[in-house]
């Protein structure tokens, strides 16, 4: 074997070896980590269904996540709730203050903003005035071509 | 030297684009993102050593830039299970200050003969970064969102501060994105002052 074919093998076994490694820890991480993000997100939507329509009287609960079908499922979530045909949606939203995680509530081809996963501190009204905010419209439209995507 | 001394400026420039305006100004993102950065520097260093001893020079930057996105996503898998939350909101920022410049050209630029004098001058030089970083993440927290924010299983565990109560609703313009550039705008500009005055002083005594 001459020694620049050695070299190029040497060069090519080491890019190779160094991906197979990041693989070999990332694939189980990847899968492992699911059930940590389905139970924390799923709390931080029941805690915002019971506050924002806890004055309403109405108990809606978390009932089991849905899987999405697109690569879009790093960026969000979907979960069932007891209601029927009500769906929440956790997502990530670009907002003036920087990305933030945004809860929506889904239902036969209309989303509505539910509210912030994180408390926002001081500047939570100025989040909150959404009415017109061009990113959460947006998110309103995108949402039900996002549910076509999801295993129910 | 001199010319690393004159590059750091830019440098801070480079990283300040990659981590400062675009993360939510929130003293919890700030941890996370310069635990991150740390990382990234402490690893790739011995990463450099690694492709310097194996004689991989001629692939040294695409094996970096493998390396250190790599180890990014590595990250983004661990804070998966720890902060989901984070994690979701930090999306592709993670990945930032592994595609930042200021890492190839600046930290990880030099041969790699002396691998622990060199984790030595990069660790100082990112632990200066990462303490300038940290003030202006927790000032924005402060003074924008009336908080102080730490990492947390269920996303941020929240402290109150003076400015909580506060009714100044103009402040919270700091916790903007518009915000951050222009308090970095404004202490580049005085640091920039007060350097060229240093050197005029500094010429006039010679």
């Amino acid at each position: 074997m001459d020694a620049l074919l050695k070299k190029k093998l040497i060069n090519y076994g080491f890019f190779l070896g160094l991906v197979l490694v990041f693989s070999a820890i990332l694939i189980p991480m990847f899968y492992f980590s699911q059930n940590s993000k389905n139970k924390v997100f799923g709390q931080a939507i029941q805690t915002l269904l019971d506050e924002k329509l806890g004055e309403s009287g109405e108990k809606i609960l978390i009932n089991g996540s849905l899987k999405i079908n697109s690569s879009f499922s790093a960026n969000a979530s979907v979960f069932a709730l007891t209601k029927k045909d009500h769906y929440a949606v956790i997502l990530r939203t670009q907002t003036l203050y920087g990305p933030k995680p945004a809860v929506f509530l889904y239902n036969e081809g209309n989303a509505e903003f539910l509210g912030w996963a994180l408390p926002q501190g001081k500047v939570t009204p100025a989040l909150s005035n959404i009415e017109n905010d061009i990113n959460i419209i947006y998110w309103k439209n995108k949402i039900p071509s996002l549910m076509r995507k999801v295993e129910f | 030297m001199t010319d690393r001394k004159n590059n750091a400026f830019f440098t801070y420039l480079a990283l300040t684009v990659a981590m400062l305006i675009p993360v939510p100004g929130r003293f919890a993102y700030g941890i996370i993102m310069i635990l991150l950065f740390n990382l990234l520097i402490f690893f790739g260093s011995f990463f450099s050593y690694t492709i310097y001893y194996m004689k991989l020079e001629s692939m040294k930057t695409p094996l970096l830039i493998i390396f250190l996105l790599c180890f990014s996503m590595l990250i983004k898998a661990f804070l998966n299970f720890i902060s989901p939350i984070m994690a979701l909101s930090l999306g592709y920022l993670i990945y930032l200050p592994a595609a930042s410049t200021a890492l190839l050209s600046y930290f990880f630029e030099r041969s790699y003969e002396d691998l622990g004098n060199n984790i030595n001058i990069n660790m100082t030089e990112s632990f200066y970064f990462s303490m300038f970083a940290l003030v202006i993440f927790l000032f924005r927290d402060i003074v924008g969102y009336g908080t102080i924010t730490f990492p947390s299983k269920n996303g941020f565990f929240v402290l109150n501060t003076l400015f909580t109560k506060t009714d100044f609703s103009a402040a919270s313009f700091v916790a903007t994105i518009p915000g951050a550039f222009i308090i970095i705008s404004l202490l580049f500009a005085l640091f920039v002052f007060f350097m060229n005055k240093i050197h005029s002083i500094e010429r006039t005594k010679q």
